[in-house]
């Protein structure tokens, strides 16, 4: 397989003549918890709905790699609410197992499990938390057990419980199950916590890639460097 | 294709809405019935429109006209069971797990068609066997009729969801289906008057008519009715599930979510 999973090259998208993004070349590397800072409006979002084919029009190359003759599979959890509200946890898994011709019932109990909602999966996904909510749509997204998961602001919204819960899964998922996350988020503080490298988008231009491991060495907050590049103005 | 027609028919038979509405559907036509076997005479107006049941002819007549009520039931199913995947965002589901718009757009064009005339049957069935008159309603006409019916009912189904499509809001695609459900005689109406200022315009406004589903539906369930009508009314209907369901996807495949 090689240790590159995901390779988004020169991506370049404008609305209206307003450029959303600008050259942005992001590399995901197997393993690595990539967390993507921006703030709001600089084009987090927008990217990782072309990462994942939501946006069919832009400029520029996304490939995945290829493993064992198989291409490697990436789930997303970006719109909200995309659940549906008057259907139950088990409900609204089971209708996305059938979009993914999983026929097995089983494992949508385990990933129920998984995600911390094996005991509530008869209610109506309407009287979720707003962490209840998040958990599922992760579960929906692990269903079909991607080799990359792409998370775009899973963290808006949640109380500092729903937050340990979900950065508990998700060094749990990265750790034991081997896989690689994308996740973006505004929360500095949260994603100094799971991420091992970042990457600072601003105004459509996305930053070098920053290990979080030269952040501990060269003793910079991850805060500091992020408002270096922001204030400084970015150059990819 | 498959797996998407399976996650929405799972969707659809989730639906309350759905058995609210199979409930309500043979509510009324048992009500209609037991009170034809009662001799009671029923006449309800919509818009000032008034329909006598004088006889079960008039109640299966009623089936065959949706704007007397099955098309207002048809338009809130459909039109709620699309309008809630823009209200909730869960097309993206579909997108990324297919990336195939054309498919997702032929599951909802063709379960709406589905549930459309499942509807009209259920109706239809109902008052039939409630009339207790099957021997002497089950001829060729009647029988061309209900044919007729479920080509009329499977073109509804698939312009009220190109509709729903269009309008990409569940409150406006419910209040945009149901105006042209219940408009539909109106602008009928509306345009037959304007048209009466020229023969040519008036032959073609009439033409139209004839071949709108409204036409189809109001011919199909009209005294003068006859079984070698019902290969027009087909091929017409046919031509319309065609016809909404290409500019239907044309529409969607530009749609980005």
């Amino acid at each position: 397989m090689g240790n590159l999973l995901l390779s988004a090259e020169r991506i370049h998208k404008a609305y209206n003549g307003k450029v959303v993004l600008q050259d942005v070349t992001l590399q995901l590397q197997k393993g690595e918890i990539y967390g993507l800072l921006g703030r709001n409006g600089s084009g987090k979002t927008t990217l990782f709905r072309i990462l994942t084919g939501l946006i069919p029009r832009f400029n520029g190359t996304v490939s995945l790699a290829e493993a064992g003759g198989r291409k490697i599979k990436a789930s997303a959890v970006i719109n909200f609410p995309s659940l549906f509200l008057n259907m139950s946890a088990y409900e609204n898994m089971k209708a996305q197992a059938l979009l993914l011709g999983i026929r097995d019932d089983i494992l949508i109990k385990q990933t129920l499990k998984t995600v911390g909602l094996a005991d509530c999966k008869g209610k109506p996904a309407k009287t979720f938390s707003q962490g209840m909510m998040q958990r599922l749509r992760l579960g929906i997204a692990l269903l079909e057990n991607p080799d990359i998961l792409i998370l775009d602001e899973p963290l808006n919204g949640l109380d500092p419980d729903g937050i340990a819960e979900l950065r508990e899964l998700l060094l749990h998922l990265n750790q034991d199950r081997d896989m690689t996350i994308l996740i973006s988020s505004h929360i500095l503080s949260e994603l100094q916590h799971v991420a091992t490298c970042f990457g600072i988008l601003h105004n459509g231009i996305l930053a070098k890639k920053i290990l979080m491991k030269d952040l501990l060495q060269d003793g910079i907050s991850l805060e500091a460097m992020y408002m270096q590049s922001t204030r400084g103005g970015v150059s990819p | 294709m498959t797996a998407i027609w399976r996650s929405d028919l799972y969707r659809l038979g989730k639906s309350k809405l759905l058995y609210a509405i199979t409930a309500v559907t043979c509510c009324i036509a048992l009500f209609l019935v037991f009170l034809m076997r009662l001799d009671f005479r029923l006449g309800i107006s919509i818009f000032g429109k008034l329909t006598a049941f004088k006889g079960v002819h008039d109640i299966i007549g009623m089936g065959l006209t949706y704007q007397k009520g099955l098309g207002i039931f048809i338009a809130i199913l459909i039109s709620v069971f699309i309008g809630q995947e823009y209200q909730w965002q869960t097309w993206q589901q579909k997108w990324m797990t297919s990336k195939n718009h054309s498919c997702i757009y032929l599951s909802k064009a063709a379960l709406s068609a589905i549930a459309s005339v499942a509807i009209f049957l259920l109706f239809q069935l109902v008052a039939l066997l409630g009339s207790g008159r099957i021997r002497e309603l089950l001829s060729l006409n009647y029988g061309s009729q209900m044919i007729s019916g479920v080509f009329i009912y499977g073109a509804l189904g698939t312009v009220i969801c190109m509709l729903a499509m269009l309008f990409k809001s569940n409150t406006a695609s419910v209040i945009g289906c149901l105006g042209y459900v219940l408009l539909g005689e109106m602008a009928a109406s509306l345009a037959r008057n304007l048209s009466s200022f020229s023969d040519s315009a008036a032959t073609l406004v009439e033409w139209i008519i004839l071949h709108s589903i409204y036409g189809m539906s109001t011919l199909a369930s009209s005294a003068s009715f006859s079984s070698g009508l019902a290969p027009g009314i087909i091929f017409n209907a046919l031509a319309i599930m065609l016809v909404s369901t290409a500019i239907g996807l044309l529409l969607f495949r530009r749609y980005e979510l």
